[in-house]
């Protein structure tokens, strides 16, 4: 009698079976000495050859895409009136996001924004995100939708009811954030920017690709050009 | 007049302390999962509960929202250990942690799928975790959708792409 081979496990049994015997090596209460390293695990044993963008300046970054959402809200809702609201919507974006997005030590992009008409449908969206995810140029991408800048945007302005009025929520422009994957050599970043202009402006649902420095005013980048 | 207040802090901290017990070892083992830190996986599920706490009065679903928090908070720690990394070309968070039980426990080493685990790390941050929801858990569809903040249509896509990237990666 000959003795068949064990059948190979399917990758999603094979996956789940993974995952709960990595999960269940895990102390879920936390020792003494985890406790005491809570406050910056990743900083204890990562090698540092390049200083780390600091949190305040993601933080920073949140803050920007806030205030310039809201510039955005403004503008959009103040011209709601016509059928240009989107186009111009792109100048709203263009007050603020020329900052913050930079990495202090480098002075190089390390994300910027995909603006994304108001009125583009899930389809076009879904297609954007899956682009990005699959670009092995970004490590990250995150979707905001119009639910979270608007529940955001309410946040901080709760104490300026006429700013609120201003909103029309249907008319909330949303956007990814993208985080370039950090480089093993040197980038040129106009080159770096214009290939993904190329790649992403003329998508459906696109209508501003804006990365730090973009238009006019101060920047966050080190002056020593 | 003075109770009613008092009440109501006393109920929202009870409930609030139930929520904690009921998701508190989950969250901890999907966010070890997502980093292979334990350190990490505490941190991230802390601050998330924090987060909550601060909004536990004006959230109707503090679950999905926990998710969030946790899923955001484990893709900033992932994004923060792999810029860190980045100019040593050392870019997997696997050796970031260096006190806990994993793959290098020999005793362990039978029932983990190294292999499997190491290649799941490697996925884009949306792929991995998706899997992670889908088959550690077994989140549905639209609540990995609410969790990623993504559209339902692209948990499909993002899942399909995971599996095969994996069986490629263990061919």
């Amino acid at each position: 009698m000959t003795i068949q081979p064990p059948e190979q496990p399917s990758i999603e049994d094979r996956l789940t079976l993974a995952l709960e015997s990595q999960a269940s090596s895990i102390k879920v209460t936390p020792d003494e000495a985890q406790i005491h390293n809570l406050a910056d695990p990743m900083d204890r044993q990562a090698p540092t050859p390049r200083p780390a963008i600091s949190k305040r300046v993601f933080v920073l970054v949140d803050s920007a895409s806030l205030i310039l959402a809201a510039i955005g809200f403004g503008m959009i809702s103040l011209r709601s009136e016509d059928q240009t609201a989107a186009t111009e919507a792109a100048a709203g974006p263009n007050l603020l996001c020329n900052s913050l997005l930079v990495d202090p030590v480098t002075g190089e992009p390390v994300n910027f924004v995909i603006w994304i008409d108001p009125d583009t449908g899930p389809e076009s969206i879904t297609r954007i995100s899956d682009l990005l995810d699959n670009d092995i140029r970004f490590s990250d991408s995150r979707y905001i939708s119009q639910e979270e800048v608007l529940r955001e945007f309410r946040e901080y302005y709760a104490d300026q009811p006429t700013v609120l009025e201003l909103v029309n929520p249907e008319e909330v422009p949303t956007y990814f954030q993208v985080t370039f994957r950090p480089a093993q050599d040197p980038v040129d970043p106009e080159a770096r920017a214009a290939q993904i202009e190329a790649d992403f402006a003329a998508l459906e649902g696109v209508f501003k690709i804006q990365f730090p420095g973009d238009g006019s005013g101060e920047s966050d980048e080190p002056d020593d050009s | 007049m003075q109770s009613t207040p008092i009440k109501l802090i006393t109920a929202s901290e009870d409930a609030f302390s139930a929520f904690y017990e009921r998701e508190h070892d989950g969250q901890v083992r999907r966010a070890y999962l997502m980093l292979n830190s334990a350190a990490a996986a505490h941190d991230v599920v802390a601050k998330a509960f924090t987060q909550v706490l601060r909004r536990w009065s004006t959230i109707d679903e503090p679950g999905p929202y926990l998710n969030r928090c946790v899923l955001n908070g484990c893709r900033d720690a992932g994004r923060r250990a792999l810029r860190e990394t980045a100019a040593t070309d050392q870019v997997r968070l696997a050796e970031l942690d260096g006190d806990e039980p994993n793959h290098q426990d020999p005793t362990l080493g039978a029932a983990l799928d190294i292999d499997l685990i190491d290649a799941l790390r490697r996925l884009p941050f949306k792929q991995r975790a998706a899997l992670v929801l889908r088959y550690y858990g077994g989140a549905s569809q639209n609540e990995i959708a609410g969790s990623l903040q993504c559209q339902p249509g692209t948990v499909g896509s993002l899942i399909h792409r995971g599996l095969a990237a994996l069986r490629t990666e263990l061919a």
